[in-house]
Parts: C-alpha cells; sequence; structure tokens
C-alpha cells in the first residue's frame, strides 16, 4: 500500500478534467522562493512521503503559513521526512470531502460528504456505487444532513450543486477507470471561486 | 422453471419413515400435493405406504425434480446418478459442503460441474428446500405449509423460512414463492430474482441475505427487475475493516455500502422480519404510488403518532374546497387539516364522507384510515367503506385498526382479503407506506 505521489496524483486528475488547488512540488532549496512567490500568501505545505498515509499526524502539514520566515522553518522540518515537498495556496471555505474505494463485493463504491477533520466523526455521507449519473450525483449531496452549510447558511458561501454533482461524476469515471487505485480521498474540496480539490490522497 | 415450480414427477432420495427424520419430513410435505411421488431408499421395502426403489437408476419414468436427503458422503454419487437419468433439477438438502471449509466448497462445485454438464439446475446444497404453494408443491422439511399469495421469499436461511412459515399460518397474506437458497452452489440469489420477475404469481420479491458473492452482478440485475424488491440484511453492527486508511476506507463499511447499493437499484431495505412481512405485504396488495399521504383518524393521538412517523413523506394540506366539502358532515370538534381527526363518535357516514373527500383531492394519492375502537366505532361497517373507496378512487389504501378484540379482527380480515393492508400499530402502517412510497411500479 502506498500513496501516489502528488504531480501524479494531479496528472491523474487532469485526463478527468477535474480541478486541484494551485501547486507546486519543490525538491531543492533554491526553487522555494520563486514557487512562493508565484503562489502568493498564505500557503499550505505538506510533505509527499509516499509511506505517511497520516500525514497531519505525522507533523507532514504545515497549515496557514503567512512569511517567507514560517515557510522557511516549515520547509526545514519538512524536507527532513521527504525531499519532495508539496506547497499550495491556501484557501478557506466550506470543506467536502468526495472519496471512492474498491470495494471487494461491490467494486468502485463513490462517497461524499462533509469533510475536513470532522468527517469520521460526524460521518454525514452519502454513498453510490460508481459510475453514477448527474441526477444520482446531485441525490447524493441531497443525503447529506448538513448540506445546509453548502445552501449558504448565515453568510457562508452558496456552493453551485451543479458544479459538485459534476466533479462527484467525473470522480466516478475516474475511479472506474482507474482500475489499479483503491482508494481514494479529495479531502477537503473547498470552494472558492470555482470548486478546488484541495488534498489528494490517492493509494495504489 | 416448471421442474421445480409444478414437477409432475419428484424423487426423494433418502426417503424414510423414521420419525424425526429429513426424509420423513419431505415426504409428508410432498405427499400434501397431487403428484407422483418416488421414494428412493435401498434399505426400506415402503416408506409411507409407497414402494421405494434402490436407485434413481430404477425409477421407471422420467422424474421431473430429485430431491437429495442422503448423509454428504453419498451426495456426489447420487448426482452422478441423477445426471444420468437426466432428470430436470436437483434440489441438494444434504449439509456438510462448503459451509464446512474449502473441500466442502470443493466437493459441491464438483457435484455441481457433473450436472451442469446436464444442463440440471441444481437448488442447494445444505437447503431447505422450495414451496410453491400454488401448485401445491412443498418440497422442503419446513413445518407446514402457507397459502399461495404474491410475495416470493427467498432466504439465505432455511429457518428463518420455517419460523415465517409457522408465523404466517393464521395471516390473510401468502406466497408464490419459497426458496432456501442454501450454499448455493448451482442457482444463485441472482437466478431467483430472475426466477421471481418472469413468475407472474409474484407481485414481490423478498429477499433475506447474509452475504453476496458478486454484489457487483446482483446490483446490476436487481436495478433491471421491475417488481417491487424487499431485503433484510444482517450484520450492521459488523465494524468495518479499517485495514486501509483512507478516510473512505474507514468510512465505507460493507453495511453502508450494502444499503447504498439497495437505494440505488431501487429496492426497499428493511430493519427486522416483522417489517419485511409487513412492507411484503403491502407491496403485493397495493400499487406503489408517488405524491402526497393523507391521514384520517378518529383518535388524536394515534394520529399524532403517525404524523410523526411519515415526517418524511409528503403530507399535503387539505385544500379550500375538500375542506368545504367535509365541514357540513363532520363534528363541530374536527381538525380540518391533515391529519385529519374526525373525533371519537365518528360512525361509519362520517368515516365515508371524510375518505371521499380527501381521496377527491389531485395531490392526495395514498390514504393512511385510522381506527381506534370506542363505544359507538363500528369496525366492519367501516371497512366495508374503506374497501368500496379503494376500489372507486384506485389510490393506495393502508388501515390501521388498532386493537385486536372480535370486532376489529373481523374488520381486519375483511380488508386484508380485500387487498387492503392492515397494521395494528400506527409506526408499522407508516413503514409500510413509506416503503409504497418509494418503491417501483
Amino acid at each position: 500500500m502506498s500513496l501516489l505521489p502528488y504531480l501524479e496524483s494531479q496528472n491523474i486528475l487532469h485526463q478527468y478534467d477535474l480541478n486541484s488547488v494551485e501547486t507546486r512540488v519543490v525538491e531543492k532549496e533554491e526553487d522555494l522562493a520563486l514557487a512562493l512567490k508565484e503562489l502568493g500568501w498564505p500557503v499550505v505545505m505538506k510533505t509527499d512521503h509516499e509511506e505517511l498515509i497520516h500525514k497531519t499526524e505525522a507533523g507532514g502539514v504545515k497549515t496557514n503559513l503567512q512569511t517567507e520566515e514560517e515557510a522557511q522553518q516549515a520547509w526545514q522540518e519538512l524536507h527532513t521526512l521527504h525531499p519532495r515537498v508539496v506547497i499550495q495556496k491556501q484557501i478557506r471555505g466550506e470543506e467536502i470531502i468526495i472519496g471512492g474505494k474498491r470495494d471487494e463485493v461491490f467494486g468502485p463504491v463513490l462517497m461524499v460528504g462533509l469533510g475536513g477533520v470532522l468527517v469520521e466523526i460526524y460521518q454525514d455521507i452519502a454513498f453510490r456505487l460508481a459510475p453514477v449519473t448527474k441526477n444520482e450525483a446531485l441525490a447524493m449531496i441531497e443525503e447529506i444532513k448538513g448540506k445546509k452549510l453548502l445552501e449558504g447558511f448565515r453568510g457562508r458561501r452558496v456552493i453551485d450543486k451543479e458544479e459538485l454533482a459534476a466533479m462527484i461524476v467525473k470522480t466516478g469515471d475516474l475511479l472506474v477507470q482507474e482500475e489499479q487505485i483503491q482508494e481514494l480521498d479529495f479531502n477537503p474540496v473547498i470552494a472558492a471561486e470555482q470548486l478546488l480539490i484541495c488534498d489528494i490522497k490517492i493509494i495504489l | 422453471m416448471k421442474q421445480f415450480f409444478d414437477p409432475q414427477t419428484v424423487a426423494v432420495i433418502g426417503a424414510t419413515d423414521r420419525p424425526g427424520s429429513v426424509g420423513r419430513g419431505l415426504m409428508e410435505n410432498l405427499l400434501t400435493g397431487d403428484r407422483e411421488i418416488f421414494p428412493i431408499n435401498p434399505d426400506q421395502q415402503e416408506v409411507l405406504g409407497l414402494a421405494t426403489y434402490p436407485s434413481i437408476i430404477s425409477v421407471p419414468t422420467e422424474v421431473d425434480l430429485a430431491i437429495i436427503a442422503v448423509p454428504q458422503p453419498w451426495v456426489k454419487q447420487v448426482a452422478k446418478d441423477c445426471a444420468d437419468r437426466e432428470v430436470k433439477g436437483v434440489i441438494i438438502i444434504s449439509a456438510g459442503f462448503g459451509e464446512t471449509g474449502p473441500e466442502g466448497k470443493k466437493e459441491e462445485q464438483e457435484i455441481n460441474d457433473i450436472l451442469a454438464e446436464k444442463n440440471i439446475p441444481l437448488i442447494g446444497p445444505n437447503c431447505l428446500g422450495l414451496l410453491r404453494p400454488s401448485t401445491d408443491l412443498n418440497a422442503s422439511f419446513a413445518p407446514g405449509s402457507v397459502q399461495p399469495g404474491g410475495i416470493a421469499l427467498i432466504s439465505q436461511s432455511g429457518a428463518l423460512i420455517d419460523s415465517i412459515i409457522d408465523g404466517s399460518q393464521r395471516k390473510n397474506y401468502g406466497f408464490s414463492l419459497l426458496i432456501s437458497s442454501g450454499n448455493a452452489a448451482g442457482m444463485q440469489l441472482t437466478d431467483y430474482l430472475r426466477w421471481a420477475e418472469e413468475d407472474p404469481e409474484t407481485r414481490v420479491i423478498t429477499c433475506y441475505i447474509e452475504g453476496l458473492r458478486d454484489g457487483r452482478q446482483f446490483f446490476e440485475i436487481l436495478r433491471t427487475i421491475k417488481k417491487p424488491v424487499v431485503v433484510l440484511k444482517p450484520g450492521k453492527s459488523e465494524r468495518s475493516r479499517r485495514t486501509i486508511s483512507s478516510h473512505t476506507g474507514s468510512l465505507a463499511g460493507q453495511a453502508r455500502i450494502f444499503s447504498a447499493a439497495l437505494k440505488q437499484a431501487g429496492a426497499v431495505e428493511v430493519d427486522s422480519i416483522q417489517e419485511m412481512l409487513d412492507v411484503s405485504k403491502a407491496l403485493a396488495w397495493q400499487k406503489g404510488f408517488s405524491g402526497g399521504i393523507a391521514i384520517i383518524t378518529n383518535g388524536g393521538g394515534a394520529g399524532v403518532l403517525a404524523t410523526d412517523y411519515l415526517q418524511q413523506a409528503d403530507l399535503p394540506d387539505l385544500d379550500d374546497s375538500t375542506l368545504e366539502t367535509l365541514a357540513p358532515k363532520m363534528h363541530p370538534g374536527y381538525s380540518a387539516a391533515n391529519p385529519l381527526d374526525i373525533v371519537g363518535d365518528a360512525l361509519p357516514e362520517r368515516y365515508r364522507a371524510a375518505i371521499e373527500a380527501v381521496l377527491g383531492q389531485d395531490n392526495i394519492q395514498a390514504l393512511l384510515v385510522i381506527q381506534t375502537l370506542q363505544i359507538m366505532t363500528e369496525p366492519q361497517e367501516n371497512a366495508k367503506i374503506m374497501i368500496e373507496a379503494k376500489n372507486v378512487f384506485g389510490k393506495t389504501m393502508v388501515t390501521c385498526f388498532m386493537g385486536g378484540g372480535e370486532e376489529t379482527m373481523a374488520a381486519i380480515k375483511m380488508l386484508e382479503q380485500n387487498g387492503v393492508p392492515n397494521y395494528q400499530d400506527p409506526l408499522r402502517a407508516a413503514q409500510a407506506l413509506l416503503a409504497l412510497n418509494k418503491s417501483k411500479q
């Protein structure tokens, strides 16, 4: 069991027209400054270690980095874990999870829910066997108990359900066709101007 | 399917009259039907008054169905004989195969291969058998039989069928088919789904499923089935195996995926044996609907309970024109809303006025009529009105005649014999309505 490196994961996403947040993968310290300049502040930095499945718990994720100094310190720590460091523009918004796995009885299965770190506590998620149609994807979104959080609850950003459904459909297609993938998590998917996949975990 | 649904000749291999044996149970059950039975037993001259044959080879006529209930070590040879005789179908009751381990699994596969070579379909092994009540076929060692009806029950547990047969003795619903699938070395759940789909007697397909070999195939077939399918699946409490570490991996336990697949394929999932039978009865007798539900009750409490249980459904308000029609015929204290409380002293004519007015409203497609027995209530007259209204309006109707005294039971019998499912608890009535609301058809 191993994680697919970030850039390879992102390439698969591109093939399925799935939008992910702007990212640089840096291996050499001299490339860091340019990457930070291009991305703009704040940023998130993560290790691209293939065996660290629980990156956060292993100290492999540094969020909300506001200055070059903070970024430099994060770089030092992450670079000792693994040469490759993933750097992304940090985005705020409602966090959604889209996931999938290849079930031994039912084959490819899709999941959508309210994401972030609380997903395993609230388990506010809906499942379907992949592939799914747009209407099935919309029905999945309607099954989420906390869907009001996606509908502009107390001044939050309204999430375009059609766009989210389209992303679910594409993720289902990806899962069906990329048979080498055992599990995948897009967590979080965050709604900015458009829906962006902000972290990719693909397990082969 | 005819060899399993209405065989003209049946051989019972392992027939015996030893009290308390499976072989005797099979013989007694088969003899309740009108068909030719050949008991096979090399050690006995006759069984229950019928002359035996030493083996299936010596049976003088063609055999439609062979039922094998001999000890495990002999089963393969007997199956070979059945293949040589080219019987048309085989049920293996005997246990001691796949359920015991890999060797037993291999043995049952070899047996199926022997039969498959001659295109002989196999039910079992390790099963209770099959019942087709409409042809008086009881090819099982169940403790009795059931009346014919529209429910096809397919169960991976034979003992569950035993209990359902025992529990259905004085009920008004009946079965088109009961199949105990056992280890399913030959015929699979998916084959039985197709049988039931094609069977003109079957109105609803009810499955008790412990495990699936090929969930994807099951799902794809379930999707194409046009009849309503009800599924009871145990194992919800089973902790999902956390061998893999993505969020999805840990959240997506077998039970959740199974439930999702059922919903996606349009099947109705139930949580208990009682709900399974309640829902099946409703789907066998009533057509599914989409649209609003109205509740009519002569007791406020029961009406509020039903409203709670139906909160996920659409309970439309009563239109002004409906209320105008109602007002002159109601008690001044009536609720003038949905749920429509027509007050405890309601006599049959008030029930009739309420039912007709409410069913006349276009956005109401289903009706739940509740009756609490009060001193002036006339259950049988009420039942007649409901049956009549069901036939006139052609909309879905479920009743909740609560209690269970003599008068109430007589009314319930009348309702159910006319295809109106009754439940003595509003919760059960609501479950039936919700299933009708989301079911196929």
